[in-house]
């Protein structure tokens, strides 16, 4: 039975965009146009304990302008995230989430050169499982072509909404600004 | 969990109190052998998984009437008035580098263990007056002879004790006091956690010759290393100040050395005995690959500003090791206690001089003063949390199984120090020297670090981070701090963002401004290091972080021998039961989908073919936990987690030795075993896991004499060490 719904839970996965849908198709959150949810899967990956991972991605469309010497930098893109609750059945304890933020597909212009700013972040963060968590973390960025020792720092913040029952993250928004 | 609110009542505190004092009774009586934990489990005083009862006046965490919403055990270490950042953070302390061991070292080092015989000191344990026993705990023979030790013969020898806390003398920071915070050398160290809190005593600390601060070994490649370490702990078990374990096995984490050198856990050695381990420092691969040593990127420095080609494949250059005791079941109180110490490894790529430009010399931050190996701008970083009693002395809680929490932040075993810096660019060798604390590093500005290497391997290129990812116990961290972006008299804080509730894992990764706030529960979330810029540097800084560093080893075309699976959890089982080379405890690992195992260092669970290549999985069997698993000898690459790439972080995509598994999570990676052979180990580096019992024996056993199939077991005893065959061999492990 585990093995079954391992493979299924494998070949979920492996369709990756393909079963992309929007939030208020598939998790009835309230409808957000700047936010899909991909649709979550729940493993049994553990032959001694039967714990779960519930593993939820999301795209959140993401801007917001970071000040600062040399020029100002506006930023948009898509924020991939991926929420993965993990049960705890051993000690009995809440769940928790590894949390993953990537924002890779993220890019800035500058206000005054239109050059283009990247940044590589790929964070993964403990969180305590709550209804609703806002996640805050700072990223570096670089102008395209530019060597890391010239990186300059950003803020992103998230809003995320967790379906404490399903184990489902059901809603995220974030936004960009100077840290 | 060893701390408690800030706002819990007296009468709370007083009931934590009389729990920790009966904790303690339960604990000396287990320390000095007089009862077992499985008499304990079996009075009903431990739990069938281990844990301490949940026992009202035993248990700290037990609920009392008012105390539900109470999530932890103990009073708070005491800080005797003693404020944040009042006392600079020591450097570490430098070893003796002492050429020609063979005449500098009485008795002479020998390739076989010396079996000269000596007089035992009748407080070792099985020991009767008049008994004797050999002067050197290595086990005798031929399989446990140096491996290339006519090859390699040592060139330096280190020598140091493991002995009980005093006041250091001889500090050698090997850096002028300017670049030391203004310590002056000369000054007796007496060995405290701070000049405000009390001295420890004797037997509260065990470190490096008995010291602070920790040690540090300068190392470079191609130059072998005698390191002669002395037992000078207490002869009578019972003279442990409550915890830890005199007899102690050293193991240099990450070493690509033969096993007989790597401190396997059962090669353990007694008070009054030395053990010689021989450190050849050679590049991996070196029997197969650049064996003509043409590559000038393999290549180690001289004393001159130059470099010498060495055999080996220059992608696996290392650089930020680390050597503690590795003491089967003793591990965490061994470590916590000060068994813990730092080895910087110079190769031409990472010289350790900033200052040579010759094509091959990385430049990182480090200084120009000497050929190679220079500190001033190369920081060693040493952090563990510890808590300490009433009286200021060091205090452990061993009874709790699934992870010791402290309450006390330190540095290089200083409370939260400061360290001031020029305006220029360094490197910090960042060790998380816990015992199951993870961390998570960000500046207080929320600036950018360059993380250079993981594990102590360089990167393929630089990762920028604006907050490192978690750090797990004994994962070493390499970043560059540029503090030219900084005004002289302006201050930056290195900060805690990993909240712990418990030793399992952490709770939460907080944002720096969560941390700062003060408003975590965790006492070790937030400030820790403070950083003063104090002036310009004298000399321009010339140090680079170029934007390639060291590709990996491209093993595409080295096929895949087998692969292997390891399930990490609880309620595991003995299928053995040998008195020295088992232990019980609810931790403990799957091999292959077999049986949850306790430890049992008789038991071979895994054995590579020596010239091989495997790709392994690690998985966490449990949700509500993480493991930081370490695999002893060669390096390894991260192929996936939890089944994609996509999944590893780029600071991840060097070469490890530790491996963060993260709760319900799995690790896939890919390792070579070559070169060397023996018997090696695999384990959670939550060492309170790994003492009870989440490690495994594996070996490499086939590349010919002396070596059998299996390798007999050691079993250490004052009088010598004996042989015999593995209690078990796993039925995957030697296909």
């Amino acid at each position: 039975m585990k093995t079954r719904r391992l493979l299924f839970t494998l070949g979920v996965r492996s369709l990756g965009g393909a079963v992309l849908a929007s939030v208020a198709a598939l998790s009835g959150f309230p409808a957000m146009a700047q936010t899909t949810i991909t649709a979550s899967t729940t493993s049994f990956t553990s032959t001694s304990s039967s714990t779960s991972t519930t593993t939820t991605g999301a795209l959140v469309s993401i801007k917001g302008t970071v000040t600062g010497s040399p020029e100002s930098v506006s930023f948009s893109g898509q924020a991939k995230l991926s929420a993965s609750v993990v049960t705890d059945p051993d000690f009995g304890n809440s769940p928790n989430v590894v949390l993953s933020i990537d924002l890779s597909n993220v890019t800035g212009v500058g206000s005054s050169t239109g050059k283009k700013y990247v940044t590589s972040s790929q964070e993964v963060l403990s969180r305590r499982l709550i209804a609703a968590d806002k996640v805050q973390l700072t990223f570096p960025f670089v102008q395209s072509g530019g060597s890391p020792t010239t990186s300059r720092v950003g803020a992103a913040s998230f809003n995320l909404s967790y379906n404490v029952n399903s184990l489902k993250l059901t809603g995220a928004t974030g936004q960009i600004a100077s840290p | 969990m060893f701390f408690l609110p800030r706002n819990t009542s007296k009468s709370r505190l007083r009931e934590a109190e009389n729990a920790r004092r009966n904790r303690w009774e339960i604990l000396k009586a287990l320390a000095d052998g007089q009862v077992t934990r499985r008499e304990l489990i079996k009075w009903g005083i431990f739990t069938g998984f281990g844990a301490l009862a949940w026992k009202h006046g035993l248990n700290p965490f037990v609920g009392s009437a008012w105390a539900d919403s109470i999530p932890t055990g103990l009073p708070t270490s005491p800080l005797f008035g003693v404020q944040d950042f009042s006392t600079p953070m020591p450097r570490f302390d430098v070893l003796a580098r002492n050429p020609n061991p063979f005449t500098f070292l009485s008795p002479t080092p020998m390739a076989q263990s010396n079996q000269t015989q000596q007089l035992l000191n009748p407080a070792l344990e099985g020991v009767a007056p008049g008994d004797t026993g050999p002067i050197e705990g290595r086990p005798p023979g031929p399989i446990w002879a140096h491996q290339g030790f006519d090859v390699f013969p040592p060139r330096i020898a280190v020598e140091a004790t493991q002995e009980g806390a005093k006041a250091n003398t001889i500090y050698n920071p090997q850096v002028a006091s300017q670049f030391n915070s203004g310590i002056d050398p000369t000054a007796s160290i007496p060995l405290k956690f701070h000049p405000g809190l009390p001295t420890q005593g004797v037997n509260a600390v065990w470190t490096f010759n008995g010291t602070i601060p920790p040690k540090l070994v300068i190392g470079r490649y191609a130059e072998p290393i005698l390191f002669r370490h002395h037992n000078k702990l207490p002869f009578d078990v019972r003279q442990n100040g409550g915890f830890g374990r005199h007899t102690i096995s050293t193991h240099e984490h990450n070493g690509h050395h033969g096993a007989e050198n790597d401190g396997f856990t059962g090669a353990f050695f007694f008070p009054g005995q030395f053990y010689d381990y021989h450190w050849p420092i050679v590049l991996a691969g070196f029997r197969t690959v650049n064996t003509g040593a043409t590559d000038p990127r393999a290549a180690t420095p001289d004393d001159h500003g130059g470099k010498i080609n060495i055999p080996g494949d220059w992608r696996e250059t290392m650089s930020t090791h680390w050597f503690h005791d590795h003491m089967f079941s003793f591990t965490s109180q061994n470590v916590y206690k000060g068994n813990a110490a730092m080895f910087n490894i110079y190769s031409a790529l990472d010289r350790g001089n900033e200052g040579i430009n010759d094509g091959v010399n990385l430049r990182l931050p480090s200084g120009t003063l000497k050929s190679f190996g220079n500190l001033e701008y190369d920081v060693n970083l040493m952090l563990a949390e510890k808590a300490w009693d009433a009286n200021g002395q060091l205090a452990m809680d061993i009874f709790d199984f699934d992870g010791f929490l402290g309450d006390r932040m330190t540095v290089n075993l200083t409370y939260k120090p400061f360290f001031e810096v020029e305006r220029r660019k360094y490197r910090f060798r960042i060790l998380n020297a816990s015992v199951s604390r993870f961390f998570k590093i960000a500046l207080s500005d929320s600036s950018t670090m360059l993380q250079i290497a993981n594990d102590g391997n360089l990167l393929p290129v630089p990762v920028p981070l604006t907050q490192l990812d978690e750090q797990g116990i004994a994962e070493r961290y390499d970043i560059v701090i540029d503090f030219s972006r900084y005004s002289i008299g302006q201050k930056v804080w290195m900060v805690n963002l990993a909240e712990h509730s418990d030793g399992k894992k952490p709770d939460d990764d907080l944002s720096v401004a969560e941390a700062l706030s003060g408003n975590s529960q965790d006492p070790c979330v937030g400030k820790f290091l403070e950083f003063r810029i104090v002036r310009n540097p004298a000399t321009p800084d010339v140090s680079q972080v170029p934007p390639v560093l060291i590709p990996n080893p491209d093993l595409s075309a080295i096929p895949v021998a087998r692969t292997r699976t390891f399930e990490f959890g609880r309620g595991a089982k003995t299928d053995t039961n040998d008195p020295v080379s088992t232990f019980f405890g609810p931790w403990g690992i799957k091999t292959d989908n077999g049986d949850m195992l306790a430890a049992d260092f008789g038991r071979v669970s895994a054995a590579p073919r020596s010239g091989t290549r495997e790709i392994w999985t690690l998985k966490n069997g449990g949700g509500g936990w993480d493991h930081p698993i370490h695999i002893h000898f060669e390096e390894g690459q991260v192929l996936a987690r939890n089944g994609s790439l996509n999944n590893v972080p780029a600071a991840e995509r060097g070469r490890k030795d530790v491996y963060r598994l993260r709760p319900g999570g799995s690790i896939t990676i890919t390792m070579q075993f070559r070169d060397w052979g023996g018997m090696f180990m695999e384990h959670c580096h939550n060492t309170v896991h790994e003492d009870n019992a989440m490690l495994l024996r594996w070996e490499i056993d086939d590349g010919g004499a002396p070596f059998l199939r299996p390798l007999p077991t050691p079993i250490p005893t004052p009088q010598g060490v004996t042989f015999r065959a593995p209690d078990d061999i796993l039925p995957t492990a030697l296909k």
